[in-house]
């Protein structure tokens, strides 16, 4: 970790990022929303003081919403399927939070394990993360409970931090990150002491306490049919949850065609739809909204750890804050180890 | 005057009703959850406040399995009752498969406050039609009945151009989740033209045009139906004004037809209605 | 980086109707170096795909030691079945595999098979059905049972004659009650009935069983029955699937991806998941 000065304010930095031979990717407020879009300019990015967590995560810029994988086209009888390359051009997200950057660092996992997915880790790899510690967390942020915190530098390349008298630092994790800061002239590169975490100890102390995540997963090794899920029989089933997540990665492939050409793409899917493990035979493993749920929570708190050694939620709070009958993870997985939600 | 933590006990405890569907407090302030009290203990947990947004409805309908033999209690604002209104009327429900506690309400908040676009507008304070008021009768209000449509004025005055070019932008937004479908109590269809396949009707993915055709469908399915809770709107994270969408085909139904949904459980759907004194040749 | 969604071209050579719903196809794949390269073990299935119409998971039906084509069956019951349906001879589909794990075949060297087959269920073991067979000398006793709604519901109608007829093989075939026709020769009774009837010996021997999820449920049952161990019982599974690699997330038992550590897996390997399948 290298601890770098940087000169001038935040829109600063964003200004010299455009200036320079990368696409920058920052949360914006289009039309009502807040999310991650490409910008032209520093006026329309949202300031770290304007927004916590943007509704869309940044995870759209790496594993779109919609995606070509193959090309076809007909002539005749004869078939050509061609390939899609993904650019391999540079990019840079800044002003994602300690729990977006994190999640990356967890889907890293699936889409490389055994069949490396080129659309997911081409991106990644041409993309570098500038976060920013969060100040203010609200009710629903639980990013400490997964080792994370306000101001962890987790997944990030680079991770912009106040000092007490609210100087700007950069910390430094990868090489990619160095690279980057050493071209931006508002980062001077001597190193320097750490300048304390002191505003972001005081913001960690309102959030909510931290999970004990090995409890939650010995509970759930074996609570598999416990009564306690019937609770999720109020879940709509809408998606919204994963949707938003920066961690949920689930897809679906289907063509589209139009005459004698077409292509074949990954949509987002998610495992709260029935339709998303039916069986052909009409038999549905998952064949009741509170199982649904039960898969979602499992694989965030068991299943993905099991499998890789991450938790599948870095604590963002999305989830609790979008969920429309208010169904909180965080008090679910503390309730299913029969522990008090403390929030 | 009997309080809901009452009613429901009383109902639980007679066994009149195999639960009651209510309201509980969240785990964030302004935000409630569901509650399906199944004991009278559990019927404490009940309450009622200006933050009980969700329209409970939704789990009247068939897929949540709810309603058995014994009938279900369910705690209604006036125009939760509405929609109840309409599943009896598409038959979906039979009047006595459900236990109507009506909640006097004065208009109801989301998590940060902001009032609902449906109560601005709203004169009625309970149900017309219930089992058990909990709580006193409240005082009548005037309310402009043309403050419905109110919304609707500024987006009239658009030209098509404008509209288009409104709409586009929000459609944009659009990340096909399905939220507003699942978040309403009338899109209670058991497999959606949008998740038909053979074949697909509606493209699954998310460009614009795919969007536009999710989101006229839907329009279309609801005209005359949708009772205005706004679920689908408030369950649409991305901020999609749908209800204005609803709303417009509410006001072309209102002013063709006079008719406004939901408002009798014996009113015959307005698109299964047939008189031989319509205003249009070809349906006569 | 290769892209792990583009599927390789393979042509159909021929077309079988298996049953009025039931379609065989035997293809080759179009690019001679793939068709030189391409090698999979009995168990391991393919994403196979109409283009403009989507993709659909199917076994891979024929023999890893028949080289030269793969063949396999489906069932026509959606978007994709159907499109594959109206498919002639020449033309060209696309795949994508060989994904999953296989038949342990390492392990049945020496030992009495007993194959246990119902309805399209069969198309998997036909695989290792056929592999064992081209290498017979190195298994001891081979049973087989298939069974079908009806007589009309067999598939591989041919073959199982072929088998009938061989002196090597214990070949039983059976319809459900109601299913049989006049000239029906073989029994009459669910399958997992007509199992117990032959009381095969778990002596030295392993079973593999695949088809509907009903038939799987009582033949396990009886095989336990008849002093089967968990870990002699070896089936396959069908859960939803699209990508085949470990990606999509729909395939998951538990921590279990069906698409990679399964389709096969032993009985006691099941025993350890939860009742999500
Ligand atoms: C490892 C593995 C191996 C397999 N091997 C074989 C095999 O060898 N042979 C074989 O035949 N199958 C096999 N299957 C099953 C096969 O994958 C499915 O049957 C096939 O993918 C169905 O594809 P489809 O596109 O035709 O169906 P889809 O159109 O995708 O439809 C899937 C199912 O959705 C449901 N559905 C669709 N429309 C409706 C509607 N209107 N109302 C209600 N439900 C509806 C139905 O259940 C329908 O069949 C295997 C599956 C797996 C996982
Ligand atoms: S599960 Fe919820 S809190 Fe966890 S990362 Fe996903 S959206 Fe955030
Ligand atoms: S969860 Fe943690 S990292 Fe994420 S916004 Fe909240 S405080 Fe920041
Ligand atoms: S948990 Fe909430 S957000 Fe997720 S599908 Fe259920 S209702 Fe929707
Ligand atoms: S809820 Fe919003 S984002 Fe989701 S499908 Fe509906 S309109 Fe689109
Ligand atoms: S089929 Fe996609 S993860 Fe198994």
């Amino acid at each position: 970790m290298k601890i770098f000065k940087i000169t001038g304010t935040y829109k600063d930095l964003v200004e010299t990022l455009l200036s320079l031979d990368y696409k920058v990717i920052a949360p914006v407020n289009r039309n009502k929303l807040t999310r991650f879009d490409f910008i032209n300019s520093a006026d329309e990015v949202l300031s770290p003081d304007e927004v916590l967590n943007t509704v869309r995560p940044a995870k759209e810029h790496l594993f779109p919403m919609t995606e070509t994988v193959a090309r076809f086209s007909y002539e005749g009888k004869k078939l050509r399927i061609g390939d899609v390359e993904v650019p391999e051009e540079k990019s840079v997200i800044i002003g994602l939070r300690p729990c977006d950057a994190a999640a990356f660092d967890a889907i890293d996992k699936i889409f490389s394990y055994v069949y490396q997915d080129k659309f997911y880790l081409t991106r990644r790899n041409n993309t570098t993360l500038i976060s920013v510690a969060c100040e203010h967390p609200d009710n629903a942020c639980f990013c400490t409970s997964f080792g994370i915190s306000p101001d962890s530098a987790k997944g990030s390349d680079i991770l912009l931090k106040k000092s007490k008298d609210s100087s700007l630092f950069a910390f430094i994790s990868t090489e990619r990150g160095e690279d980057l800061a050493r071209t931006i002239n508002n980062i001077i590169p001597e190193e320097q002491p750490d300048p304390g975490r002191d505003l972001y100890e005081a913001a960690e102390k309102n959030m909510r306490a931290p999970l004990d995540l090995p409890k939650i997963k010995e509970a759930l090794n074996t609570n598999f049919e416990s009564e306690y899920w019937n609770e999720f029989s109020r879940c709509l089933g809408c998606g919204s949850c994963a949707y938003l997540c920066p961690t949920c990665h689930c897809f679906d492939i289907v063509d589209e065609v139009r005459y004698d050409k077409g292509i074949r793409k990954k949509n987002w899917d998610a495992c709260q739809f029935p339709l998303f493990t039916l069986h052909a035979s009409g038999h549905n493993p998952r064949d009741a909204q509170n199982k649904r749920y039960r898969q979602r929570l499992m694989h965030k708190f068991k299943y993905y750890h099991d499998r890789f050694d991450t938790h599948l939620c870095t604590g963002c709070g999305r989830c609790i804050r979008e969920c429309p009958v208010n169904i909180d993870i965080y008090e679910a997985a503390a309730e299913l180890c029969g522990c008090e939600a403390n929030i | 005057m009997e309080t809901l933590q009452n009613i429901a006990q009383g109902l639980l405890e007679r066994g009149d009703v195999s639960m009651v569907i209510g309201y509980t407090p969240g785990t964030i302030p302004g935000k409630t959850k569901t509650i399906f009290a199944r004991t009278p203990e559990a019927a404490q947990k009940l309450t009622f406040n200006e933050n009980c947004v969700n329209n409970l409805s939704i789990y009247l309908t068939r897929q949540y399995g709810n309603i058995g033999e014994k009938p279900v209690a369910l705690v209604v604002k006036a125009c939760d009752a509405r929609t109840v209104n309409v599943l009896i009327q598409e038959n979906q429900l039979k009047r006595e498969q459900v236990y109507l506690i009506a909640v006097p309400c004065n208009g109801v908040k989301d998590e940060h406050g902001v009032e609902q676009g449906k109560c601005k507008s709203c004169a009625q304070r309970v149900p017309k039609d219930y089992d058990a008021l909990a709580g006193e009768t409240p005082a009548p209000v005037e309310i402009d009945p043309t403050l419905r449509f109110k919304a609707l004025e500024q987006f009239d005055a658009m030209s098509p151009d404008e509209r288009w070019e409104f709409w586009m932008k929000e459609f944009e937004k659009c990340v096909k989740c399905y939220a507003c479908r699942q978040a309403c109590p009338l899109c209670y269809c058991e497999r959606c033209i949008t998740d038909k396949t053979t074949p697909r009707w509606i493209e699954p993915d998310t460009s614009t045009a795919a969007n536009l055709s999710w989101h006229i469908t839907r329009a279309f399915h609801l005209a005359g139906r949708c009772i205005g809770c706004g679920e689908c709107e408030r369950a649409c994270h991305q901020n999609i004004p749908l209800g204005l969408l609803n709303r417009k085909m509410a006001k072309e139904v209102f002013d063709n037809f006079g008719y406004r949904a939901g408002e009798s459980a014996e009113a015959k759907p307005v698109f299964a209605d047939f008189r031989y004194d319509d205003k249009e040749e070809f349906i006569r | 980086m290769e892209n792990i969604y583009k599927p390789f071209t393979a042509i159909i050579d021929e077309i079988r109707w298996e049953t009025a719903d039931t379609k065989t196809f035997k293809l080759h794949f179009d690019d001679p170096k793939i068709a030189e390269a391409f090698t999979f073990k009995a168990g391991q299935f393919g994403e196979y795909s109409v283009f403009g119409e989507g993709e659909s998971t199917f076994c891979i039906a024929s023999s890893p030691t028949r080289k030269e084509y793969i063949e396999c069956s489906f069932k026509v019951v959606g978007k994709v079945t159907n499109a594959l349906r109206s498919l002639e001879v020449g033309d060209t589909i696309g795949f994508r595999g060989p994904y999953g794990n296989h038949f342990p075949i390492e392990n049945m060297y020496g030992k009495n098979l007993i194959f246990i087959g119902g309805g399209i269920g069969l198309a998997p073991l036909r695989s290792l059905i056929w592999n064992v067979l081209d290498l017979r000398e190195m298994f001891n006793d081979i049973t087989i049972l298939v069974g079908a709604r009806s007589v009309n519901d067999l598939v591989y109608k041919d073959e199982l004659t072929g088998w009938e007829n061989r002196s090597d093989i214990n070949f039983i075939k059976t319809v459900d009650p109601g299913g049989e026709t006049k000239e029906w020769n073989g029994k009459v009774g669910f399958v997992p009935t007509v199992l117990k009837e032959i009381a095969v010996s778990p002596m030295n021997a392993v079973a593999i069983t695949c088809g509907p999820p009903i038939m799987i449920k009582y033949v396990l049952l009886e095989l336990e029955k008849m002093g089967f161990s968990p870990s002699q019982i070896v089936t396959t599974l069908e859960n939803r699937m699209k990508c085949g690699l470990g990606k999509c997330g729909r395939c998951n038992i538990g921590s279990t991806y069906v698409c990679i550590d399964g389709p096969v897996f032993t009985a006691e390997e099941l025993n350890k998941l939860p009742i999500d399948y």
